[in-house]
């Protein structure tokens, strides 16, 4: 552990898996509370285009992917508020086509060598300083957002039209959720990968759901098993050198297992 | 009960999905009124309220709510849905919870719930008798002990006008019963206006001041006498139809004469 430790890329990779694992989990209660979890996967993997169109146009890949995933988050909003298709057909064509402007843009892209399979499954060893400082700017921004809006994120999710009736402006609540889901996919890829952030955007609200009684008790659950995941998954990624995000996802996916085992137990 | 219309309505057309859903209706509630609203499925019931709240947007009319266009008037105005959605059986959230979310508003954005509004959602909770289950998981509760929370949910705001949409639904007789009593002993002690839209032709002609027949058109708006005096409910349903009595000068439910099908309400 000492010596595992002793690395600056496992320090980074580590400080930055603790603020992504907590980022996940405070977004995750709300996708699993209002069953968003494919517009997760479609921004996830949309990612891939706006990361490519970064890398073709010589931008930031992690800047060029938050303005396209922010886009997209907004245009899934909107399709799911009647923009003429139905939500899950517009996801399913906005993401899939994402994934192909991506393979397009990074042929063109010259001189521009990307390791695909990191940038699908995550690695450890592609987290930078100035990674872990985003990651910790979104952090801040999110939880700040979340805190101010709970109540009405809460009755979003619960019963919409009640908001509405109330005064509360849900198509602003939706969107701002949405782009809450964004900017994490984009600042957890590095480590998690394109195709496997999502995995930590539904897991950990999922056990916190199956465990807790109230939202305060699933949040509480979701970040703890959101880090839990997160250190055992670098830890396991580093000794077995396996790719970060699928270790995380696995050591996520045993810990949902034993929550639903144990809610049928006390059942 | 006072002259003042709270709810005027002229004119209203409202199509849903190339569906003429409300054809060319005018109304109003009066202010201290128990209105019913009574209708076969389908008949705009729901999307009448749906206006009135600013939910739904008309093609054609004018709907004026306490003198403002519907969705202005937010604070005044409490709503008791038929259920929502199947989301609720397992959602994480106490029944205080629920009741809390009636203190939502624009003007609270950025603050938590303080003890004001917690006093205020423990009343409501209390005068629906339902203050021994806010600490229980709403999924947990009885059809019609969520029925009760929804009632406190609108009712800690202090609204003015009341709207319920088929409250009912799904509530066992003896709690119907039970909740009818309630609203009325409600509407006194608030001094409120009630709008109640129902299919239960029963409690309904037996309770309200107002009747308002609808069939996407209004066939009747006036007091229930008159709607048991010329068949009106029947026009309203579509069929020839029967009241059968029970006692009392009650009807309970309306059948459609022998030959032509149909069911009862």
């Amino acid at each position: 552990m000492i010596e595992m430790m002793s690395h600056g890329f496992m320090q980074r990779a580590l400080a930055a898996g603790l603020i992504i694992g907590a980022l996940c989990a405070m977004v995750s209660v709300f996708v699993v509370l209002k069953r968003l979890s494919f517009i997760g996967s479609g921004i996830s993997h949309s990612a891939f285009g706006g990361m490519a169109l970064g890398a073709l146009f010589g931008i930031n890949p992690t800047l060029s992917a938050m303005v396209y995933c922010v886009a997209v988050a907004l245009l899934i909003g909107w399709l799911s508020r009647g923009g003429g298709v139905s939500e899950d057909v517009g996801i399913g064509v906005v993401f899939a086509t994402s994934m192909a402007i991506g393979v397009v843009a990074l042929g063109y892209a010259e001189g521009y060598t990307v390791d695909l399979f990191s940038y699908l499954f995550g690695s450890i060893l592609a987290v930078s300083r100035a990674d872990v400082i985003l990651a910790g700017i979104t952090l801040a921004l999110v939880s700040a957002t979340v805190f101010l809006l709970f109540k009405e994120l809460l009755a979003y999710c619960f019963d919409e039209e009640w908001a509405r009736v109330r005064g509360i402006n849900t198509r602003l609540v939706q969107d701002t959720l949405l782009v809450l889901l964004a900017v994490t996919v984009v600042v957890s890829i590095k480590l998690l990968g394109i195709i496997l952030v999502a995995a930590l955007l539904v897991i950990p609200g999922a056990i916190g759901r199956g465990v807790a009684d109230n939202y305060r008790g699933q949040m509480a659950v979701s970040i703890m098993s959101a880090l839990v995941s997160v250190l055992a998954g670098l830890f396991i990624s580093y000794r077995f050198d396996v790719a970060s995000g699928a270790a995380v996802t696995l050591v996520a996916a045993l810990l949902f297992v034993l929550s639903v085992a144990w809610a049928r137990g006390r059942t | 009960m006072s002259d003042i219309n709270l709810v005027q309505v002229e004119g209203l057309t409202v199509i849903l999905g190339g569906r003429v859903a409300l054809d060319d209706i005018t109304l109003n509630i009066r202010a201290g009124s128990f209105t019913g609203i009574l209708g076969p499925n389908g008949a705009g019931k729901s999307t009448l309220l749906k206006v009135l709240l600013g939910l739904i947007h008309p093609q054609r009319g004018s709907v004026l709510v306490f003198g403002h266009k519907p969705g202005d008037s937010h604070g005044l105005i409490g709503y008791v849905p038929q259920s929502i959605s199947g989301l609720v059986g397992d959602f994480p959230v106490s029944a205080l919870d629920v009741v809390m979310m009636g203190r939502l508003g624009p003007d609270k954005i950025g603050r938590r719930y303080g003890n004001a509004d917690r006093a205020a959602s423990m009343e409501a909770m209390e005068a629906v008798g339902i203050e021994g289950k806010a600490q229980n998981r709403f999924g947990s509760l009885s059809g019609g002990e969520r029925q009760k929370a929804l009632i406190a949910r609108a009712l800690c705001a202090g609204p003015k006008l009341l709207l319920l949409d088929e409250p009912t639904t799904g509530v066992d007789p003896v709690a119907q019963d039970d909740f009818y009593a309630m609203l009325t002993r409600l509407k006194d002690a608030n001094k409120i206006t009630i709008a109640l839209v129902s299919h239960d032709v029963g409690v309904i002609t037996s309770m309200v001041d107002d009747l308002i027949c609808l069939n996407q058109k209004v066939f009747l708006h006036g007091p229930p006498e008159e709607a048991l005096k010329d068949g009106m409910i029947g026009k309203t349903y579509g069929s020839r139809t029967e009241i059968v009595m029970h006692g009392h000068d009650v009807p309970h439910r309306h059948l459609p004469i022998h030959g032509e099908g149909g069911g009862n309400d």
